[in-house]
């Protein structure tokens, strides 16, 4: 039998994961793959409650969380796109004609 | 177990008039692409949005005094939400006149331009009417998507993408720790429906899980109005956006925030008022210190009212940290009232003063500098005095409705006994006065180095300018309909 | 018993993944990562009896959003020397700390929560397939599903605004 604390410990580490990796990374592409991975540790925690309160509402939610990725995705490539074409970087430390 | 949820369509009305105009507006940038005729686009896109706007006020207007749920109970009308999403209309609306000389620019991407403002505003009623976080949560991603590529729009202006790139990429990230806290109050409550949370709240029993879910739900609304130290996004964004977009995102996106934040602060999570009173009463302090200090040394205008919202959402948390949680639902609360009246009069001045400064730069050269600004007072008197007028309210001299708001904010805060709170507050706005005046400074006393040259009209503009001036004016002298129409809607706050 | 082999195995790739792929300096050896960790999630998924999600998942997170990321990463046709090297240590010392206390916190959290444990030993027949998340959607949760829909609209068209070709 696997314990609801393990499931959310699980869930708790990658989204810790995933906020270490928007915080210390620099380049714009691993930061929104870490925002992705915050995500996904979100859909776990409630996936691991549908199943412990047997109730299919977060499994809808979850849902819902995953189609908001992809609209996300697609926006934030076509920004990181057009940021690309104008200043030839991905790096946000090269990002500085405003300051930070 | 589950039947399809009975639907007032009538409810839905305003909704559905701000969806088919934005699908129109869609339409319309489609047909003006093919013939390569911007002017038309731009004029269209502006009346068909302001027409659409206008109707959805009118819709929402007309159910002013309803009461009702629909959808089970994921929609809620009540006054308070009709007064945000009349609030927000009319913000918009304001926006909507600012940028008809900025979308002109965008040549063939005009008519996207007002599509995206009208979603993103469709987004914001959404949230403001939303009893549910989950229905809450996608109206905020579907207002901040619409915003963060409008930031970005047009390629000419050199900052767009990289404002709209770091406005992204922090507002991704705090909608994550939102979706994280919806998930555990999903989990330990068993619902995402605000008064459901309250009921589900248990502290004894799972409870410091549920604390960590509600602060996870609090940053990622704390990141969207933008409260130290969350607020690193907003000077680049504001700087890099287009002018009307950034008055756009320093009233609406904030208005439509602190909204929700009310909402459910005070339906969702009064049981826990002792923990997050104190957390507002410290991020109030630290937002108006931090945002002031900053704006004092700031050159771009743009950018200095950036900070200076950030300090004027201190403000609002001020009053946020004075809620009276014993009132809530059976008296009205000073409190509350005065974050909806405070809101509406920043609107007002905040579009004003972004007008101005677009109006200035209308003449071919750019004017968003401390020193690009001097001289134009004598050159331009109309825009000097209403320049000094926005900024007179900004910083919260009589008689202007900026006084107003400030008075009630701190009145609030010193009958909830948080004098000290109320006078930190009375000194940030004090030492605000500092780098507003010295806008209307730089205007009247200094000399430009150069011949300035002279503004086109634009009637759009003019408009809009003058009506901002008549509210702040009208605000200042005779705030009571106001008054009462704010008392009224928090009543309805549960 | 196998059922908790599964999990453990699947839970520890995907904690392994995951960091691998915050700490690659090549973002397509990240994406390959972040990959592997999906598809762990997929597997743990499956184990919760989430079974539609866990197809989902696989589409649409590994089929598509980072089949996205691959297909950006080579449009830009990053070289090394754009990719982000290790700078400003001080700073991320700071957030490393922030995250481990974070970290903290919720193990607290969850281990605080004595009355949940155990997850009862088998779902509902029909749990978590694809009729029971299809039904709800479209009840009670239509109106957020419709208002998805416009959310959607927003990405294609912003995304247009934004990357597609400017036209003159």
């Amino acid at each position: 039998m696997i314990a609801l604390q393990s499931l959310l410990t699980l869930s708790a580490v990658l989204f810790v994961i995933g906020v270490c990796g928007f915080i210390t990374r620099r380049n714009v592409l691993i930061m929104f793959m870490s925002v992705e991975l915050m995500l996904n540790a979100a859909n776990l925690a409630m996936l691991a409650f549908a199943r412990h309160n047997a109730s299919m509402d977060p499994q809808v939610v979850a849902m819902f969380v995953m189609a908001l990725a992809a609209a996300e995705v697609a926006v934030g490539l076509a920004i990181i796109v057009a940021v690309f074409r104008r200043r030839g970087t991905v790096n946000i430390d090269d990002l500085r004609n405003l300051k930070w | 177990m589950t039947g399809f949820p009975s639907i007032s369509w009538n409810l839905l009305l305003p909704q559905i008039v701000l969806l088919s105009t934005a699908l129109f507006l869609l339409l319309l940038a489609v047909i003006y692409r093919g013939g390569g005729r911007s002017r038309g686009a731009t004029v269209a896109g502006a009346v068909f949005s302001l027409l659409g706007l206008g109707v959805a006020a009118f819709m929402a207007l007309a159910q002013y005094d309803t009461v009702a749920d629909t959808f089970g109970a994921m929609l809620r009308l009540d006054p308070f939400s009709t007064f945000f999403t009349l609030l927000i209309i009319g913000g918009a609306a304001l926006c909507v006149l600012l940028s008809v000389r900025e979308a002109g620019g965008l040549k063939a991407m005009a008519g996207e331009y007002y599509a995206l403002l009208i979603f993103s505003v469709l987004g914001m009623v959404v949230m403001v009417t939303a009893a549910d976080l989950l229905v809450i949560f996608i109206g905020l991603e579907t207002m901040s998507l619409a915003v963060y590529i409008l930031v970005g729009i047009g390629g000419e202006r050199e900052n767009g993408a990289e404002g709209s790139l770091k406005y992204f990429l922090i507002g991704a990230f705090a909608s994550a720790f939102l979706i994280y806290g919806i998930a555990l109050l999903l989990g330990t409550t068993g619902t995402t429906r605000l008064d459901g949370i309250a009921s589900g709240l248990n502290l004894a029993e799972g409870g410091s899980l549920q604390l960590v879910a509600v602060a996870l739900v609090l940053i990622g609304f704390l990141f969207k109005i933008a409260a130290v130290p969350f607020h690193m996004w907003a000077p680049d964004a504001y700087e890099g956006a287009p002018t009307p977009i950034t008055a756009f995102m320093a009233v609406a996106v904030k208005a439509s925030a602190f909204a929700v934040l009310l909402r459910v602060l005070n339906v969702s999570l009064l049981p826990l008022a002792d923990y997050w009173l104190p957390v507002m009463w410290t991020l109030a302090v630290l937002t108006m210190t931090v945002g002031n200090l900053a704006a004092i040394f700031q050159g771009n205008i743009k950018r200095m009212l950036a900070y200076s919202s950030i300090a004027h959402a201190g403000y609002l948390l001020v009053a946020l940290a004075s809620i009276d949680p014993a009132a809530a639902g059976v008296g009205n609360d000073p409190a509350m009232a005065s974050v909806l009246f405070y809101l509406t009069v920043y609107t007002l001045m905040n579009v004003g003063a972004f007008g101005v400064l677009i109006y200035l730069g209308g003449g071919g050269r750019q004017m968003e500098t401390l020193e690009q600004i001097k001289g134009t007072g004598f050159r331009y008197p109309l825009l000097g005095v209403a320049m000094t007028v926005f900024m007179f309210s900004l910083a919260g001299i009589p008689p202007t409705g900026g006084f107003l708001g400030k008075f009630y904010v701190f009145s609030a805060a010193v009958n909830r006994g948080l004098i000290s709170l109320a006078i930190i507050g009375v000194l940030n706005s004090a030492a605000s006065a500092y780098y507003y005046i010295r806008v209307t400074v730089q205007m009247y006393m200094r000399q430009s180095d150069e011949q300035l040259p002279g503004l086109p009209f634009s009637l759009p503009l003019a408009a809009a300018v003058l009506l901002a001036l008549y509210g702040v004016f009208q605000l200042g002298i005779a705030p009571s309909d106001l008054l009462t129409a704010a008392d009224r809607a928090v009543l309805f706050l549960r | 018993m196998a059922e908790q082999i599964f999990f453990y195995f699947f839970a520890a790739l995907s904690i392994v993944s995951a960091f691998l792929a915050v700490t690659r300096k090549n973002p397509v050896v990240s994406v390959v990562w972040l990959i592997s960790c999906m598809f762990s999630l997929a597997v743990i998924y499956v184990i919760l009896s989430a079974f539609f999600l866990a197809a989902v998942q696989v589409i649409v997170y590994a089929g598509a959003i980072l089949m996205l990321f691959v297909f950006v990463i080579m449009m830009l046709n990053l070289k090394t020397g754009m990719v982000g090297q290790l700078r400003n240590l001080g700073l991320k010392f700071v957030g490393l700390i922030a995250a481990l206390l974070i970290l903290r916190q919720f193990y607290s959290a969850i281990k605080g929560a004595g009355a949940m444990t155990g997850l009862p030993p088998r779902a509902a027949a029909g749990f978590g397939e694809a009729a029971a998340v299809g039904k709800l959607l479209y009840s009670q949760y239509i109106y957020p599903l419709e208002l998805m829909a416009v959310l959607l609209l927003v990405a294609i068209v912003g995304a247009l605004v934004l990357a597609g070709k400017e036209q003159s």
